[in-house]
């Protein structure tokens, strides 16, 4: 069956989405074995923490690009 | 929250809008401003930038509500806007624009109109110290270059912004948020009635200042808000788009470089560019089954951002109410 553009970038959409909000899971996840630490090293390790959500992002944005390219663009 | 204040606020800034973008027309076509609407039979002359009109009746919001969230809004606004009109009138190249949109976030900074502990999903309250005013630097050349990437076709540029303001503006008016609201009625209420004339069929084109303000407009009510992740959710055809574009070119490069993404077809109808080499845009992927008018691609990008709007409403009611 052949689905629209606009069906197949809405469930993208959706997609987008549902993997943006178990990226804070993981950061929970991650910041919960950091609970032991104290000072400066908590706050860097915080900084760090988000810097690797930020990385997940843009992997699953490059990732999701190339799927959508794939299924609407193919010649 | 005083809601006679706000209505009054909504209906001053819609008509200043309305009233200044009427007037802009008329002259900036006297002083043949005027660019050609390219997807259109016979390349009508439309008006640009008209993208002023939206500054000033923004600019109202500083009636009701002085502080340093609010005139960090208003610096940031103006800064994306003069940056974008003198990309009007003389083109930048690639990389120039991202980097002097950093400008507009100086005053978020120095004013410390942000909060280095956001709220997100799951985790809660996090305090991020360093990566925040970072992420702040990065927000303001992201959804400058991103409102200003989607600025293809009559009236999508103004709706999606307006449609994506409307989560983190409701979030505002939920949480009591008295200088998010008022920053936000203004902002919302002269994108409507610049969409009426910047709607299909266009009588005035915002321009590169009108994209570039409507881009900092959105990043920094998200800030001031508190409201990232709402925001990030609504603004997701934004984001693809200018993800797609930049990760399907390898960065910024100038327009005269890149093959066109979409075909003009005898009839005016677009079709997606099968050149591998072309970059993929939302418009691109949208027309890529058939030929589409002008307005049937508008409509369908504005109907992607209701869909991270509704889903940035849900993202509020379940992790943030």
């Amino acid at each position: 069956m052949k689905v629209s553009s606009v069906t197949l970038l809405s469930i993208t959409l959706i997609g987008a989405w549902v993997l943006l909000l178990l990226s804070f899971f993981l950061m929970k996840q991650a910041l919960l074995m950091t609970d032991d630490l104290k000072g400066i090293t908590i706050e860097l390790i915080r900084d760090l923490i988000g810097l690797f959500i930020l990385a997940i992002w843009v992997v699953a944005f490059y990732l999701i690009r190339r799927f959508v390219a794939k299924q609407l663009l193919r010649p | 929250m005083n809601w006679i204040n706000i209505a009054i606020e909504f209906v001053l800034s819609f008509l200043v809008t309305l009233v200044i973008t009427l007037y802009l027309e008329i002259v900036l076509k006297k002083k043949k401003m005027t660019v050609p609407d390219a997807h259109k039979k016979d390349k009508p002359l439309v008006p640009r930038p008209g993208g002023f009109a939206v500054l000033v009746g923004t600019l109202l919001a500083l009636l009701f509500v002085i502080n340093s969230y609010a005139l960090a809004f208003i610096l940031s606004l103006s800064i994306a806007f003069l940056i974008g009109l003198v990309d009007d009138i003389k083109k930048f190249g690639g990389p120039e624009k991202p980097l002097l949109a950093i400008l507009a976030a100086l005053p978020v900074i120095f004013l410390h109109a942000y909060s280095s502990t956001p709220y997100l999903p799951y985790v809660g309250n996090v305090t991020i110290k360093i990566l925040y005013p970072l992420l702040v630097l990065a927000g303001f050349p992201i959804y400058t270059n991103a409102t200003n990437m989607i600025d293809i076709f009559n009236g999508v540029v103004t709706g999606v912004t307006a449609i994506s303001v409307l989560p983190f503006l409701t979030y505002d008016f939920i949480k009591g948020n008295v200088t998010g609201a008022y920053l936000g009625i203004a902002f919302e209420a002269s994108l409507l009635a610049f969409y009426l004339r910047h709607k299909y069929p266009s009588r005035i084109f915002p321009g590169d200042s009108g994209s570039m303000l409507m881009g900092a407009g959105i990043v920094t009510l998200m800030i001031t808000s508190r409201a990232e992740v709402i925001g990030i959710v609504a603004t997701l055809p934004l984001i693809f788009n200018g993800f797609f574009i930049l990760s399907s070119i390898g960065g910024f490069k100038e327009h005269s470089e890149l093959i066109r993404p979409l075909i003009v077809l005898d009839d005016y109808r677009m079709i997606a560019n099968k050149d591998p080499k072309s970059p993929v845009t939302l418009a691109r992927l949208i027309a890529s089954q058939r030929p589409m008018s002008e307005k049937e691609i508008a409509n369908r990008i504005m109907l992607l951002s209701v869909i991270s709007s509704a889903l940035s409403f849900i993202t509020m009611m379940v992790y943030y109410i």
